[in-house]
């Protein structure tokens, strides 16, 4: 059960983690198309928030958590919007938000049946 | 899920927001150096010069004019008269009067040479965002990113803010005084002398004189 969440944890959280991170940091030295530069790190990072919720409820959805990354998620933009938080508040940045938690809630399932070993949650 | 481990899971939670709050903070990208903060208009290169695309040994091939370009599905080519060469097998080219050093794929315009030289490049972004009626507008702004480089031969690094700067000039204490005024006073010095924050590079350029 250990391993497996590990495994989980890493293909999930930590491997998003560090390809969102190394697109960041390397698009100081080379040059990426501004779409990939700009969106794809922020996609991951909340790929990778999503899925370690998920984990630490053995992948079952705890919605208060889950309701809690979206407002964050929607908080942090709305900060950037109106200039209280460094940053440009982006309607674009928040559907890449809410898609990374879609796409990571949608997939839980499979994961939850992978690598937990657990039957799919459902949902009610 | 007995009460307990129900409340470890809460407090991991938790924590694990905390971590990737602070990832997101930490990389928000906060360049303090606006557009017009250098004076890109006396580059002090030799208006005279022949263009000419300096290779990374430090070789120069020179001719009439020079091209380039750079994109996911071009090669990414650097071309002087008839000649073409990789761009990452160049260290920058000159032409027009100005020299451009070569950042990644792509060039940026130096702006003051000497044994700190900063370069400077411009790139346009939009960003969307919906008025109270969920109409979505597009604007666009220029974002200017300033580079700077120890030698000609150094890596070119990103500077983003007066302590970037000031980490730059260390030695030098009259360029550390220039750029040490707080924010205010050097956007007064800035409106008074468009070439002020060149200037903190070109006197410690010049010896600290």
């Amino acid at each position: 059960m250990k391993i497996t969440s590990l495994r989980d944890a890493i293909i999930n959280v930590l491997l998003p983690i560090f390809f969102g991170s190394l697109i960041y940091f390397i698009a100081f030295a080379v040059d990426i198309a501004p779409s990939v530069k700009n969106y794809l790190p922020d996609a991951l990072w909340a790929y990778s928030l999503v899925s370690a919720i998920l984990i630490v409820w053995s992948r079952k959805i705890e919605v208060f958590w889950i309701t809690c990354i979206f407002v964050l998620a929607a908080f942090f933009e709305t900060v950037q919007y109106f200039n209280l938080f460094p940053g440009t508040g982006d309607v674009i940045d928040l559907l890449v938000y809410f898609s990374s938690f879609a796409i990571g809630i949608l997939m839980n399932n499979f994961f939850r049946k992978n690598f937990q070993n657990l039957k799919p949650h459902k949902h009610e | 899920m007995n009460k307990r481990s129900s409340q470890y899971r809460h407090i991991y939670s938790f924590l694990i927001l905390m971590c990737f709050i602070t990832l997101a903070v930490g990389s928000a990208q906060v360049n303090k150096i606006h557009c017009g903060a250098f004076s890109i208009e006396s580059t002090g290169e030799d208006q005279k010069h022949e263009s000419y695309v300096e290779m990374d040994d430090g070789t120069k091939v020179f001719g009439d004019g020079v091209t380039w370009k750079s994109g996911l599905i071009v090669k990414d080519q650097i071309k002087i008269d008839n000649k073409t060469f990789k761009i990452k097998e160049t260290r920058g080219y000159f032409s027009n009067g100005s020299y451009f050093g070569r950042i990644g794929n792509s060039y940026a315009r130096r702006i003051v040479h000497g044994k700190i030289n900063v370069y400077y490049n411009s790139e346009s972004v939009s960003s969307t965002s919906t008025d109270n009626q969920g109409r979505m507008r597009t604007t666009y702004r220029t974002v200017c990113t300033h580079y700077a480089q120890r030698g000609d031969n150094g890596d070119i690094i990103p500077i983003a803010n007066q302590n970037d700067i000031k980490e730059l000039v260390k030695d030098c204490p009259a360029s550390v005084a220039m750029i040490s005024k707080k924010d205010k006073e050097i956007r007064r010095s800035i409106r008074k002398d468009r070439f002020y924050l060149n200037q903190v590079f070109v006197t410690y350029n010049n010896g600290c004189k």
